[in-house]
């Protein structure tokens, strides 16, 4: 018989997962609630904190008198209200009934130092020790029996990702309300001895532990005026609570064989060596996989084997039998054959069941799907993190740091994503060079797999080198003048740089799938709807009047065909339809770079500029998307001048 | 107090390879720097230092590796063994 309210529904206890950043807490909570959030060898990567229920059977929902509520709370290395993610775990903690604290035991010189303070807390709490696997790899010898016995606290030992010992994990819950095993640690005397007067004014131990550690925030919010010694007293505390790290360690770890991954982790750090192995990496991964790879062989196969050849015809067979279809008619059929209207916005050269699924299936699906592969590979690797320190040089001089390599890389697979990752970025400053340079010059992964397609069709390295090299002149331009004139401070790269790891293909494969689903189920409805928009101006004859009044800008201009305006109409839409809208038009070799050009300058995805609306406000996005317009234009215009003598 | 040695430097000026002691952390990270594992005294080796970027750390008897911007290492004093 379940503990019950008044209504009758059993009462719900809240779990928070803390721990140091990148030491499984995603993992476990993916197990526990049976869904998925994104896990990835990189600080920083729960940047939205996920809440879900404990997935029980039935057998074990009548055993439980509770139900349990697990929150994912981002990675911190303390709780000292010293950052924003920082201060988002303070808050879960605080507002915990139970406190599951995660342990890489790779890194338990750093991770002990945050279950130091949570023990202190005196909240119940339980300890996971993770990474079992790679301790074994690397023959590391602990004695978490006696590091626990130490903290006072029990504990699992688990392998995560391979989902070793988690079930004693959910029994452990389950049987929360008799459970020995969930009960505060030990609290150290010297630290209790800060605390204590602060305990008599809030009566809660946690909280007073934090304003005893100079938590601005939550003294001012209980009528406590720190004093003057009160960040002397937090450095005291961290002084004793990190000589209490380092004795455990002394006295109970024995370290260390280094493993080839160790040495392979160095060698990337290497400022030339890596900078070389980074040359590589883009190139194998833009150029040799998604571009002739996928964008190549594998949508050509798909599209032109499948799609067009069989898939086409008999759409436009079944709906022939009912409407007639105009298939390249430019004419007003709206008013004068609306039957024929109807059928050729259904299954005409833009048709709704034609163009829009052979694009969405075809084209954009192994795009998106090989992007998301490659950039699982490269996150789960750990070879993210390693890159964000050879790149910090650079990206401080123009206004970021380091870290902003990671949402300009996603932007890679989905600008509208990575928008929102910039809020792992520590200042305004770098968040909003971060986001002008995203919707500028970075290409979403479907955009990216077209023009890589398209480029090799060409031939030879130079249209890639011509693209490529004038998209990074535009960054390096764009963020060292925004450097300048945009006023704050760029933020300081301080990292943990976590292991080289070989990939778990599972979870490649299911943060694969589930970020193209997530791109794909976004990119649907606006398919569907540049379809509809450009087939409806189709039918109208709109379609050519549009063409015909951009013809001078077009041809005068950009050196481009007129017939180029429904690639700008798709693009301000959805980039990617926008490249996919060039695939039909003949153009030589300086015109397709060119358009490749312009339609990755041009403007930022209708979803992207409303996060932008979103994470900064109207006028910041107004201001991005009308600074990508005349950039774009200015820069093809010039480029196609210069082609002239290249090609 | 901050008392340098003779044989003090600062961590930009540390070669891959060379292990030293921390001697002194600024203030103004030395509270972040703590709650990552590294304060004075502690025994590290250094994996890489980037021209105008991070120098990255190993502790003595650890996996762990510590990436620090340019900047603040040149603020970090150290003593090379």
């Amino acid at each position: 018989m379940g503990i019950t309210d008044k209504l009758g529904k059993k009462k719900t206890i809240n779990v928070a997962l803390v721990g140091n950043p990148n030491v499984g807490k995603s993992v476990i909570f993916n197990f526990l609630t049976e869904s998925y959030v994104d896990v990835s060898n990189y600080p920083g990567t729960t940047i939205e904190v996920s809440k879900g229920m404990l997935k029980l059977s039935e057998k074990e929902a009548e055993l439980s008198s509770y139900n349990f509520e697990i929150v994912d709370t981002p990675g911190v290395y303390s709780v000292s209200n010293l950052s924003e993610e920082e201060l988002a775990a303070r808050d879960f903690i605080l507002n915990a009934d139970i406190i599951i604290n995660v342990i890489s035991v790779v890194s338990l010189d750093r991770d002990l130092f945050l279950t130091k303070q949570l023990a202190d807390m005196g909240k119940p709490m339980f300890l996971i020790f993770n990474q079992l696997d790679e301790a074994k790899r690397r023959n590391l010898s602990i004695d978490l029996e006696n590091i626990a016995e130490h903290l006072g606290l029990e504990f699992i030992a688990a392998s995560a990702v391979k989902k070793e010992g988690l079930k004693d994990l959910r029994k452990t819950l389950i049987n929360f309300a008799d459970n020995a095993k969930i009960k505060p640690g030990k609290i150290s005397k010297a630290v209790d001895n800060f605390s204590a007067p602060y305990q008599e004014m809030v009566l809660d131990r946690a909280t007073a532990l934090l304003i005893a550690e100079a938590d601005a925030d939550l003294a001012k919010k209980n009528d406590i005026v720190l004093p003057p010694e009160a960040l002397q007293r937090r450095k005291e505390i961290y002084e004793i609570r990190q000589s209490e790290v380092h004795s455990l360690i002394d006295d109970n770890v024995a370290i260390l064989e280094m493993k080839w991954t160790d040495k392979l982790g160095d060698l990337i750090l290497n400022p030339y060596l890596g900078s070389i192995i980074a040359v590589v990496v883009v190139y194998s991964f833009l150029f040799l996989f998604l571009g002739v790879f996928v964008a190549g062989n594998v949508v050509d196969a798909l599209e032109n084997n499948v799609f067009k050849a069989y898939y086409e015809p008999f759409v436009r067979n079944v709906v022939s039998m009912v409407f007639p279809i105009d298939a390249s008619s430019m004419a007003n059929l709206a008013f004068t054959k609306p039957m024929t209207a109807i059928g050729t916005l259904l299954a005409g050269d833009y048709g709704v069941l034609t163009l829009t699924i052979t694009y969405l299936y075809a084209l954009l699906m192994p795009l998106v799907l090989g992007f998301y592969f490659g950039l699982a590979l490269l996150e789960d690797s750990g070879y993210l993190p390693r890159l964000a320190v050879l790149t910090d040089g650079v990206l401080s001089s123009l206004g970021m740091n380091g870290r902003a390599i990671i949402p300009l890389i996603l932007g890679g697979g989905c600008v509208t994503m990575a928008t929102v990752t910039t809020r792992l970025l520590s200042t305004e400053k770098e968040r909003l060079i971060t986001m002008v340079l995203l919707g500028l010059t970075i290409p979403c992964s479907a955009q990216l797999g077209v023009i890589q397609g398209l480029l090799t069709n060409i031939g030879g390295f130079m249209p890639w080198l011509i693209w490529g090299g004038t998209l990074m002149i535009v960054f390096i331009i764009t963020g060292f003048v925004m450097n300048k004139l945009v006023p704050g401070d760029c933020g300081h790269f301080i990292s943990d740089i976590p292991p080289i790891r070989i990939p778990q293909l599972d979870n490649v494969f299911q943060k694969t799938w589930t970020r193209s689903k997530i791109f794909l189920d976004e990119a649907t409805p606006a398919f569907f709807t540049a379809a509809g928009l450009v087939a409806s101006l189709q039918v109208t004859g709109l379609l050519q009047s549009i063409i015909n009044f951009c013809e001078p800008l077009m041809e005068k201009v950009l050196l481009l065909p007129k017939d180029v305006t429904l690639s700008f109409i798709l693009g301000m839409v959805r980039r990617d339809f926008g490249a996919f809208g060039l695939m039909d038009i003949p153009l030589n070799a300086a015109q397709l770079v060119t358009v490749c050009v312009v339609l990755t300058l041009f403007v930022p995805c209708i979803a992207t500029v409303a996060v932008m609306v979103k994470e900064k406000n109207l006028k910041t996005a107004a201001l991005i998307w009308l600074s990508s317009w005349a950039l774009a234009l200015g820069i093809g215009a010039l480029l196609a001048r210069g082609l002239l003598f290249v090609f | 107090m901050r008392t340098l040695l003779k044989t003090d430097m600062n961590l930009n000026e540390v070669r891959p390879g060379q292990n030293f002691i921390i001697k002194f952390i600024p203030e103004d990270i030395e509270l972040r720097l703590c709650s990552l594992g590294l304060r004075v005294g502690d025994i590290v080796s250094c994996i890489s230092r980037n021209f105008r970027g991070p120098v990255v750390l190993r502790k003595k008897n650890s996996f762990s590796q510590l990436a620090i911007n340019h900047n603040f290492a040149q603020s970090i004093a150290v003593n090379v063994k």
